[in-house]
C-alpha cells in the first residue's frame, strides 16, 4: 500500500479540530491541576511552585469529608438496579408492541408516546407528592419509579423486534414454545446491540442524574454521586477549598471518562440511538 | 400431624421469634434521627459526626443518626418537606429566623418542661443576643448550637505595608472607606486588591441598617414585621453601592463563598464574613489575619445574629423526644460547646463555656476567637424572623443584588422588596 | 389450539393482506392476553408516574398551601405568575435559554460535525475531548466552571486578563451570569449534538460532497444549497430534543448562580425547584409546571402537522 500524500486542504481540519479540541479540554486540566496542588499555593504561587508542591492530600480529604464509597455504591445500586428493571419492562413492552396484535393498541402506544413528550423532570413536583403517598422517600425505588417504564427503550425495542424474520418466530412457536420462550430464546439473542445501546444510554443518564435524587434522598445510605459532591460543594461554601472541590469532581467524573476511552465507539453509537423516536 | 400442619407450626415459630427479636432490639435502643447543616467550611461535618459518634458510645439507649443535609436553606427545606410529609426528623439544627415558619407548620415542640424539668437545662446561661430568636410566645422553642455574627476580618500586613496601624481597625463606616481607599493596589485598569469586599447576602445587609439606626426586622415577637423601605435601610444600602462606587469594592454582586477565597488570595485587604469561618481564614491566610468590630454607622455599632439552633419534632413519640432532649442537653455542655467553638469559630452560645477548658485557654491564645463574642453587645435578634422567611431572605438578597449590580436605586430596589415581602406575609395570613 | 388458530390468523394476514375488520377480534387472539400481560409492567408505572402526575398537578395548580392545608384560589397562580414581573422573567429567560440553545445545537452541532467529517475520518481521538464531556455530570461539570468563573482566582479572568481583554464578574453580572451557564451547557452538549449531524454527514454519498469540493464552489456555497438540504431530517430532530433537552436544565443553576444576581439567571425548571421545593408555595410550582406542559403539548402538535405535512407532499 502505497502512502497517501495528505494535502494542506485535509491537513488545515485536523489540526483545526485538534486545537479546539485542546482548547475544549482546558477547564478539565484546570479542575486536575487544581486537585493536586494545594489552594493557597495555586492562588499564590508561580507554576514552579505547583509543581514542587503536587500533593494528593485533596482527594484524601475529600475521600475523609464526604462517604464517597458508600455513595459509589448507592450510585451503582440505583443505576443498575434501575437497568434491570428496565430491560425488563422495555423488552416486554416493546414485544408485544411490535410482535402481538391486541385490541387498544392504538391508545395504549399513544400513552408512551406522552412519556416521550413529558419528560420525568418536569413532573418533579406531582411525582414527589406520589411517592410521600406511598412512603418511598429516601429509598432505591424511589428513585427509580418514574424511570421504570421507559418509553425510549420501548420504541427502541419495538424497532429492533420488527426486524426480526418472522420465520424464526413461527418456527419456535410451532415447536410449542410460549411468548415468553420466544421473547427469551429467540429475540433478545439477536438484539443483544439495541439492548446494549439502551443500558449505555440508561446508565450514563442516571448516573449524571442530580435534582430528582437531591429531592428524594435525605440519607447518606441512599445519596448518590452527583448529590455528594453537590453537598461538598456546598458545604464548602467557603470556597477557599478548590482543592477539596476539584479532587471531589474528579472522584466523581474519572470512572466516566475511563469508561468512555475504552468503549467509545459504542458509546457514541450509543447516543446515536437515542436519536430513534 | 399432617405435613401441613408440622409446616405451619414451625412457621408460628419462626414468626415469633422473629418478633422476638425486633421487640427486643427495640427496646434496647432508639435511633434518632438528626438532620444538620453546615453553614461554612466542609471538615465540620466531620467535627458533628464525631461527636455523635461519641454520644453513641457513651449512651446504650440512645443512637443518634446524624444526617448533613447541605446548606442552611437545603437543611431547612429537606426538613420541612419531611414535617409536612408526617416522616419529620427527630432533632434538627435549623436557622433561628424559621421558628415561626416551624411553629406555623406545627412541626416543632416548645422546651420550657423541659429546660424546667430534673433534667433541665441553666437557659439564663446562654447569651441574650442568641436568644432572641429562640422565643415565641413567651416560649422557647429551640437551644442555640452554631450562632455566629459577622464580623470584620483585615489583613494585618496589607495595613502594615500601606502605613495603616494593623492594631487599630477602622471603627466606622467613614474610617472603612479611609482605610478602603489606601489598601487598593492598582496594575493598569485591573484591580489586583481591593480594599473591602461585602458579600450581596440578606444577613450582612442587616447589621449595615442595624449601625445606620434602624434594624430590618422585628427587635420583638412579631412574624409579620419587615422594614426594608425605611430611611435606615436605604442609607445602608446606599453605602454598600459607595464602596463600589469608590473602586474600594468589587462592582456587582459579590458571593458568599468568593469574599473568603478572595481573602486568603490577597485579592481583598478586609472582609465582611461570618465568624464561622475564623478557623478555616487563620488555618489558609499566609499573612496575619485581625478581626474587628464591623465599624459603626450614625447609630453605633450594631450587628445581626445567625445561626442554628436544636429543635425538637412534633409529630414523633414521646420517649424519642425525651431522647432528643437528652441528646441536645450532651451536645450543649460547656466542655463540649466549647470544642465545637474552637472546631468551628461559632461562638460559644453560653458563658459557661468560656470560663472552662478547652475554650478558656483558646481564647486566650487566640484572641481573634472573642472578637464576636464582645460584639454581642450590639446584637440583636436575627432578620428575617417572619412566616414565609425563606422566601424574604431572597428576595431581600436580590434587592442587594439589584443595587450592586448598578440595576436600580437603593429606594428603587428596596421599595419593590418590602411590597414583595409584604406579599408573601400576606399569603401566609399576616394582616398588614 | 389458541397457539396455531394465532399463527395461522398471522399467515392469512401475511399472505392475503385481509382488511383488518375482517379478521378476528384482535382480543380473541392469544397474543391479545399476553400482549396486555407483557405490556402490565410498564402500563402500571406510565399511569403512575406520567399519566397521573399530569392530571395531579393541574388540580393543584389551582390551590396554595397555608401552613398544612390546601385553599382554594381559582386562577390565582397563573394570575401571579404572568403578572409578576419575577416569573415573567424566568419565562423570558427560558425562552432565550431554549432559542439560543436550538441555534447552537442546530449551527455549532454542524460546524462541529464538519470539522470532524474532514481529512482523517473515524478518528476517534480527535473526537474524545467534546465525548467526555456529554458523558460527564453536570453537577461535575458545574463544578468546575465554578472554579473557571471565579472573579478574581478564576481560570477564565486570567486568561482574559492575559490576552488584553476586559475581566468580568461573570455569574454575578446580571448581564453575564444567564450566557455564563449557557457557556457551560454549550461545552458539555455541543459534542451530542455535533454527533447526529457526523452520523447524517457520514452516511451521504462521499461523491455528492466531493464532486461539489471539485467545481470549486465556495464552503458557504456548498453549505448552504448541498449539506443543509440533505442533513434536513437531522436538524429536525436535533431541534426537537434540543428544546426538550434545553428545557431540562437545570443542575448547573443549582450549582452555578441558584437564579441570581437578582433572578437574572432564574430559568423555569429552577424556579419551580425554588417555589415548589424550598418555599413550599406548592401551587405556584404547580402553575408552572403547568404552563412547561402546555409549551410541550404545543411543541408536540406542531411535530405532528410537521409530520403529516411530510407525508402528504413529499
Amino acid at each position: 500500500m502505497t502512502a497517501k500524500r495528505y494535502t494542506w486542504r485535509e491537513i488545515l481540519p485536523i489540526l483545526a479540530l485538534a486545537l479546539f479540541g485542546l482548547v475544549w479540554m482546558v477547564p478539565l486540566f484546570w479542575t486536575l491541576l487544581a486537585a493536586f496542588v494545594p489552594t493557597t499555593q495555586l492562588l499564590n504561587g508561580s507554576p514552579l511552585d505547583w509543581l514542587q508542591n503536587l500533593h494528593l492530600g485533596a482527594f484524601a480529604e475529600a475521600w475523609d469529608v464526604a462517604p464517597f464509597p458508600r455513595f459509589y455504591l448507592n450510585t451503582v445500586i440505583w443505576v443498575f438496579g434501575l437497568l434491570a428493571l428496565q430491560l425488563v419492562t422495555v423488552s416486554l413492552a416493546g414485544f408485544a408492541l411490535a410482535r402481538l396484535d391486541f385490541r387498544g393498541k392504538d391508545q395504549i402506544f399513544f400513552l408512551f408516546l406522552t412519556q416521550l413528550m413529558v419528560p420525568a423532570t418536569v413532573l418533579i413536583l406531582p411525582n414527589y407528592q406520589t411517592l410521600v403517598t406511598l412512603g418511598w422517600l429516601d429509598s432505591y425505588q424511589g428513585m427509580m419509579a418514574p424511570y421504570i417504564a421507559s418509553a425510549f427503550g420501548t420504541f427502541l425495542m419495538r424497532q429492533a423486534f420488527k426486524q426480526v424474520p418472522k420465520e424464526l418466530e413461527e418456527a419456535a412457536r410451532s415447536d410449542g414454545a410460549s411468548w415468553l420462550q420466544v421473547l427469551w430464546h429467540v429475540f433478545l439473542p439477536v438484539t443483544r446491540a439495541p439492548l446494549l445501546a439502551f443500558s449505555i444510554v440508561s446508565v450514563t443518564y442516571h448516573w449524571n442524574e442530580f435534582l430528582w435524587p437531591l429531592l428524594i434522598t435525605s440519607s447518606v445510605e441512599t445519596r448518590p454521586l452527583t448529590v455528594g459532591l453537590a453537598l461538598l460543594v456546598q458545604s464548602s461554601e467557603i470556597g477557599a477549598q478548590w482543592d477539596l472541590l476539584s479532587a471531589g469532581t474528579l472522584i466523581v467524573a474519572v470512572p466516566v471518562i475511563v469508561l468512555l476511552a475504552l468503549v467509545q465507539k459504542q458509546f457514541t453509537n450509543s447516543f446515536l440511538s437515542s436519536g430513534i423516536k | 400431624m399432617s405435613m401441613k400442619a408440622k409446616l405451619f407450626r414451625a412457621l408460628l415459630v419462626l414468626c415469633s421469634l422473629l418478633v422476638m427479636i425486633g421487640g427486643a432490639s427495640a427496646q434496647d435502643a432508639i435511633t434518632l434521627q438528626f438532620f444538620y447543616p453546615v453553614g461554612v467550611a466542609g471538615p465540620l461535618a466531620q467535627a458533628i459526626d464525631s461527636y455523635v459518634g461519641e454520644f453513641n458510645a457513651t449512651h446504650d439507649h440512645i443512637q443518634v443518626e446524624p444526617v448533613f443535609t447541605g446548606g442552611y436553606s437545603e437543611n431547612m427545606a429537606r426538613a420541612t418537606a419531611a414535617i409536612l410529609s408526617g416522616q419529620p426528623p427527630d432533632v434538627a439544627i435549623l436557622l433561628g429566623i424559621d421558628i415561626y415558619t416551624l411553629i406555623q407548620l406545627e412541626g416543632i415542640i416548645p422546651l420550657d418542661d423541659y429546660i424546667a424539668s430534673e433534667n433541665g437545662l441553666d437557659i439564663d446561661d446562654f447569651f441574650d443576643a442568641f436568644m432572641a430568636n429562640n422565643i415565641a410566645d413567651g416560649q422557647v422553642w429551640s437551644i442555640p448550637w452554631q450562632r455566629s455574627t459577622p464580623i470584620l476580618y483585615y489583613n494585618k500586613d496589607a495595613f502594615a505595608e500601606v502605613g495603616l496601624n494593623p492594631e487599630t481597625p477602622p471603627a466606622t463606616w467613614d474610617e472603612l472607606i479611609e482605610a478602603g481607599k489606601q489598601l487598593v493596589v492598582r496594575d493598569g485598569d485591573n484591580v489586583t486588591r481591593w480594599g473591602v469586599e461585602v458579600p450581596t447576602s440578606f444577613w450582612i445587609f442587616a447589621n449595615f441598617a442595624i449601625q445606620a439606626g434602624q434594624h430590618i426586622g422585628s427587635l420583638g415577637d412579631d412574624p409579620c414585621a419587615v422594614y426594608l423601605d425605611t430611611p435606615e435601610a436605604i442609607e445602608a444600602l446606599a453605602f454598600l453601592r459607595t464602596l463600589q462606587e469608590e473602586g474600594i469594592m468589587p462592582d456587582g454582586a459579590n458571593a458568599w463563598g468568593t469574599a473568603p477565597a478572595d481573602f486568603i488570595a490577597g485579592a481583598a485587604a478586609m472582609i465582611y464574613h461570618s465568624t464561622g469561618s475564623l478557623s478555616t481564614l487563620l488555618a489558609n491566610s499566609p499573612f496575619e489575619v485581625g478581626t474587628a468590630f464591623m465599624p459603626a454607622g450614625e447609630a453605633g455599632y450594631g450587628a445581626n445574629v445567625g445561626g442554628g439552633n436544636y429543635y425538637i419534632m412534633k409529630d414523633i413519640a414521646p420517649e424519642r423526644q425525651d431522647a432528643a432532649w437528652e441528646f441536645i442537653r450532651w451536645m450543649v455542655r460547656p466542655e463540649q460547646i466549647g470544642q465545637w467553638g474552637i472546631d468551628s469559630g461559632y461562638v460559644a452560645p453560653r458563658n459557661a463555656a468560656w470560663e472552662v477548658d478547652p475554650l478558656m485557654s483558646y481564647a486566650a491564645d487566640t484572641p481573634q476567637a472573642s472578637t464576636a463574642r464582645y460584639q454581642l453587645e450590639y446584637a440583636v435578634k436575627e432578620f428575617p424572623a417572619t412566616y414565609g422567611g425563606q422566601e424574604i431572605q431572597v428576595i431581600t438578597t436580590q434587592a442587594i443584588e439589584a443595587v450592586n449590580t448598578g440595576e436600580q436605586s437603593p429606594e428603587e430596589a428596596l421599595a419593590i422588596a418590602q411590597e414583595r415581602a409584604n406579599e408573601v406575609l400576606i399569603q401566609n395570613g399576616c394582616e398588614l | 389450539m389458541p397457539n396455531q388458530l394465532h399463527t395461522q390468523n398471522e399467515g392469512v394476514e401475511a399472505n392475503l393482506s385481509l382488511p383488518r375488520s375482517l379478521a378476528l377480534p384482535a382480543v380473541l387472539r392469544s397474543g391479545g392476553a399476553v400482549a396486555y400481560l407483557f405490556l402490565l409492567p410498564s402500563l402500571v408505572f406510565l399511569a403512575v408516574f406520567t399519566l397521573w402526575p399530569i392530571l395531579s398537578v393541574i388540580r393543584s395548580s389551582f390551590y396554595a398551601r397555608r401552613g398544612r392545608s390546601q385553599i382554594f384560589v381559582g386562577t390565582d397562580n397563573f394570575e401571579r405568575i404572568f403578572s409578576d414581573p419575577f416569573s415573567q422573567q424566568v419565562i423570558l429567560n427560558t425562552l432565550g435559554y431554549v432559542t439560543l440553545s436550538l441555534l447552537m445545537s442546530v449551527f455549532g452541532g454542524l460546524m462541529l460535525a464538519i470539522l470532524m467529517n474532514q481529512g482523517l475520518k473515524n478518528i476517534g481521538f480527535f473526537r474524545f475531548p467534546f465525548m467526555a464531556t456529554i458523558a460527564l455530570p453536570m453537577v461535575s461539570v458545574a463544578s468546575v466552571w465554578l472554579f473557571m468563573y471565579s472573579p478574581r482566582v478564576g481560570l477564565l479572568n486570567d486568561i482574559l486578563g492575559g490576552l488584553g481583554l476586559p475581566r468580568s464578574n461573570w455569574l454575578s453580572d446580571p448581564d453575564l451570569a444567564l450566557a455564563g451557564l449557557f457557556v457551560v451547557y454549550l461545552w458539555k452538549q455541543l459534542g451530542y449534538f455535533a454527533l447526529f449531524y457526523l452520523a447524517a454527514l457520514q452516511s451521504l454519498p462521499d461523491d455528492v460532497l466531493e464532486a461539489a469540493t471539485l467545481d470549486g464552489v465556495t464552503f458557504w456555497q456548498k453549505l448552504r444549497h448541498i449539506i443543509w438540504p440533505l442533513v434536513s431530517p437531522t436538524t429536525y430532530f436535533v431541534t426537537t430534543i434540543g428544546v426538550l433537552n434545553s428545557l431540562q436544565q437545570v443542575d448547573h443553576v443549582f450549582v452555578l448562580t441558584q437564579g441570581g444576581p437578582n433572578n437574572a439567571s432564574s430559568l423555569a425548571l429552577y424556579y419551580v425547584y425554588e417555589q415548589g421545593f424550598k418555599w413550599f408555595n406548592t401551587g405556584i410550582a404547580s402553575a408552572m409546571t403547568v404552563v412547561l406542559l402546555a409549551v410541550l403539548l404545543t411543541m408536540a402538535i406542531l411535530q405532528f402537522v410537521y409530520l403529516e405535512r411530510r407525508v402528504h407532499y413529499d
